[in-house]
């Protein structure tokens, strides 16, 4: 994998944005402006290598399925600090009857070119964002600059095809699409809106509003939407552990076998960090994994104490050639896995380079595309950028 | 095969509905139904939100209440639009934050970053 400089398009963002992406640049805290969509510089990998990344993409989630089954045939989700009774009987429900999953990502460490294999660093498959950029701006990119190469990107089609074969096992009515109305930045309405496009296009009939807005008939035991029409099927890009710790959890859990919901509940097996450790465990040594450790960082030199249910890399700690480095936040009180730290390769260049993130996208289940951001310091933090990719060899 | 299956891009819309997101995009915060409160269809003032919620029929009168002149408890409401009874709103959505993982200002959820 090589990183490579390019000239931007002429107007790349009144094209990205006229494509749907509503942030293609980030206002830092202090009032300067960078980009989030960046294109003066792509990442170039050879067939061979996005071969064997989709080997991995597909064998790390055969093993995180284990991984769950391994959580509910042992009765391990005290682990996972999910300890109501209802939650843990909803998940085994679950898992057992394996509704329907859409989508998920994983986030791997990749550097090409020195022979080591992708390292799986966490996989979010409760809400995975970054998904529009993926789909259609970089194909957009790359149909406007390089239409003779190829990419690795079907998320799109695999979507759509996804929604057709999961009509048969979804109620009548119109699918509803939730999402965080306080997240102001656009990207959780964005992503939302894109997959029930995506829904759309399947012949569905989608109905996007927000998770503020869901009501609660008690009479009929039924959540409703503005309209007052029963939600059979949800989309939400909103996590469990928050829907089931508010106040219409208790409802959320009663009307399980309701409302379906997507992602299901069993993915809370799965986003939650303690995967990483409980990986580590079933499959030591293995050489897409990482060392990790849930009673703390053991024999660890080197690692990074990730909270179980953390986001955009707050709370995090990177402890490294005897120093730490902390991010601030409020997560952790639910607890950490410790991971070895493997610091994101450098890829250099005349714009300063980045540190490259390989988000690998699954789509019911099968490897379906490549998403990948960059960052300046050893964090893949909210002022990260995503940097398209070719296949070119 | 497998190179077959990546080209393949037969169909890529990116307009209608995604388009509109974008266009109405705008920054509408936490509003928690700010506008929204429960009215007694009687007389048409603002009660308290428990009535609303109450799926008894002795609370019938009580219906939510969107748009309009009106806000505060015994105000009288007009112009606005008599909704629901019996439903509540608002119970999720109390963290506040974005909930996805790992895009761009929301997520992050990446390389090392938790």
């Amino acid at each position: 994998m090589r990183r490579i400089e390019c000239r931007p398009r002429d107007g790349w963002q009144d094209a990205v944005e006229s494509q749907g992406l509503v942030f293609p640049v980030t206002t830092k805290q202090d009032g300067s402006v960078v980009p989030y969509w960046y294109e003066s510089a792509h990442y170039s990998l050879t067939m061979a290598e996005v071969d064997a990344l989709e080997d991995t993409t597909a064998e790390l989630h055969a093993m995180c399925l284990a991984a769950a089954e391994h959580i509910v045939a042992r009765d391990r989700f005290a682990e996972l600090g999910i300890t109501d009774p209802a939650v843990v009987r909803a998940v085994r429900e679950s898992w057992s009857g394996r509704p329907p999953s859409l989508y998920s990502r994983f986030d791997l460490r990749y550097d090409g070119d020195d022979g080591c294999t992708a390292k799986l660093l966490e996989y979010n498959a409760d809400t995975p964002t970054m998904l529009l950029e993926s789909a259609i701006c970089q194909w957009y990119w790359l149909q406007d600059t390089r239409p003779e190469l190829d990419q690795w990107n079907s998320l799109h089609e695999r979507l759509v095809d996804a929604w057709q074969q999961m009509r048969v096992r979804l109620s009548h009515g119109p699918v509803h699409f939730v999402y965080a109305e306080c997240d102001e930045s656009g990207e959780d309405f964005m992503t939302s809106s894109y997959v029930a496009e995506t829904a759309e296009q399947a012949g569905l009939s989608p109905v996007v509003l927000p998770v503020e807005k869901i009501g609660w008939h008690a009479a009929s035991g039924w959540f409703v939407d503005l309209d007052q029409t029963r939600m059979r099927t949800v989309f939400k890009l909103y996590p469990w552990e928050w829907l089931v710790a508010e106040d219409f959890g208790p409802q959320a859990l009663a009307a399980f076998d309701r409302t379906q919901w997507i992602e299901p509940i069993w993915k809370m097996l799965l986003s939650n960090k303690a995967l990483l450790a409980i990986l580590w465990e079933l499959y030591p040594g293995h050489p897409n994994l990482l060392p990790a450790y849930l009673d703390g960082p053991r024999d660890l030199k080197d690692y990074v104490a990730k909270p179980l249910l953390g986001r955009e890399g707050a709370s995090i700690r990177i402890v490294t050639g005897g120093e730490h480095f902390e991010q601030p936040g409020d997560y952790g009180q639910e607890g950490y896995v410790y991971q070895e730290f493997s610091p994101l390769p450098a890829f250099p260049g005349g714009d300063g380079g980045g540190r490259a993130v390989l988000g690998s996208w699954l789509v019911a289940g099968e490897p379906a595309g490549l998403g990948i951001r960059e960052s300046d310091g050893l964090v893949t933090d909210t002022y990260a950028r995503f940097v398209p990719h070719v296949i070119d060899g | 095969m497998r190179e077959q299956v990546k080209r393949q891009r037969a169909k890529l819309i990116a307009g209608g509905m995604l388009s509109a997101a974008v266009i109405g995009w705008g920054v509408t915060g936490c509003s928690h139904d700010d506008h929204d409160r429960c009215v007694d269809t009687r007389d048409n003032t603002v009660i308290p939100d428990q009535y609303c919620k109450d799926t008894s029929t002795s609370t019938g009168y009580a219906h939510w209440y969107r748009g309009g002149s009106g806000f505060k408890l015994g105000q009288h409401v007009s112009g606005g639009e008599v909704g629901e009874h019996g439903v509540a709103r608002g119970g999720f959505g109390g963290h506040g934050s974005s909930g996805g993982e790992g895009g761009g200002h929301g997520g992050g959820e990446g390389g090392h970053g938790g």
